[in-house]
């Protein structure tokens, strides 16, 4: 077995058993919140770590447009790529998650609040790039265009992470520097194992999506062989 | 997080159930659909590559005969 199918294999585990732990922690040990927003901040608990660990994918895709612009070399674009399909995977889930929040505590679906509006803007700029991508033939000037999107996108990544500090939000900030928000040992250590329970599967997930991408460039090789 | 309105136990069950359940549809179905992917260029590679072999190997055997 490869070393690249055991790393798989044991994040894929740890990612589980993290999830687990964490959903036991969510629902059975940390406290019910009874004064403020009550059973819906249960929520919190993976929705946090889902939008840092989409932000972490994002960066991916910047630091891999970086790097691409720097050396030229295409390794870094497929880097860009893989990077901005599970930003939009996790960007997804984390979506989904905060409008069933906001239905069940603001009675709406959907308000064009900063933090949402620029979420959403976000999710539009990488589906935007891969558009962008299936429009371009040749792979070097499609690279070049994308890694302009993935750095571009990194700063509306970065506006909306600032989003409810510096304009009139409704969103919850979640986190204060005096106030960390978790008050409880136990909501604490569920928090934490649910994030790193987010950034094993998100290792995990840049292994495998590593892996298609090798082995289609594998295929097409071959193919190419045959044919000539 | 002040202001904002206490739901009720009773309403607030079906959304954080309704948020979980997505999540993890999202998540592990992108984990599945990757591992198929993974799976079908395998078996594309190998039957590729046992195609090459077994096309070397009959051109080994007919300049054998000849």
């Amino acid at each position: 077995m490869s070393l690249r199918i055991s790393a798989l294999y044991g994040l894929v585990a740890l990612a589980a058993g993290l999830t687990m732990f964490g959903l036991y922690g969510t629902f059975y040990w940390t406290p019910l919140e009874v004064n403020e927003i009550g059973f819906t901040q249960k929520i919190f608990y993976f929705h946090v770590p889902m939008a840092i660990t989409s932000g972490m994918a994002f960066g991916v895709t910047m630091v891999a447009s970086i790097l691409f612009l720097i050396t030229k070399n295409l390794k870094w674009d497929a880097w860009a790529v893989v990077g901005a399909e599970l930003g939009l995977i996790f960007g997804s889930a984390l979506l989904w998650m905060g409008i069933i929040w906001q239905r069940s505590t603001w009675g709406v679906w959907w308000t064009w609040d900063p933090r949402l509006t620029s979420f959403l803007v976000v999710m539009l700029l990488y589906g935007a790039y891969f558009v962008l991508r299936s429009s371009v033939e040749t792979p070097v000037q499609r690279a070049r265009y994308s890694a302009s999107i993935g750095i571009v996108g990194y700063l509306a990544v970065l506006f909306t992470m600032l989003s409810t500090r510096i304009l009139r939000s409704v969103h919850p900030v979640l986190f204060r520097l005096s106030d960390s928000g978790l008050g409880d040992s136990s909501m604490l250590i569920t928090f934490l194992v649910a994030m790193f329970a987010m950034f094993a599967l998100l290792a995990a997930m840049l292994i495998l999506k590593t892996s298609v991408e090798n082995l289609g460039e594998e295929l097409d090789y071959l193919k190419s062989e045959i044919g000539g | 997080m002040e202001g904002l309105p206490n739901v009720s136990l009773e309403t607030a069950i079906p959304y954080v159930a309704a948020a979980y359940i997505g999540i993890w549809v999202i998540l592990f179905g992108y984990l599945v659909s990757l591992s198929g992917k993974l799976a079908g260029l395998r078996r594309q590679i190998d039957a590729l590559t046992d195609a090459v072999k077994s096309s070397s190997t009959d051109s080994d055997k007919d300049k054998a005969k000849a």
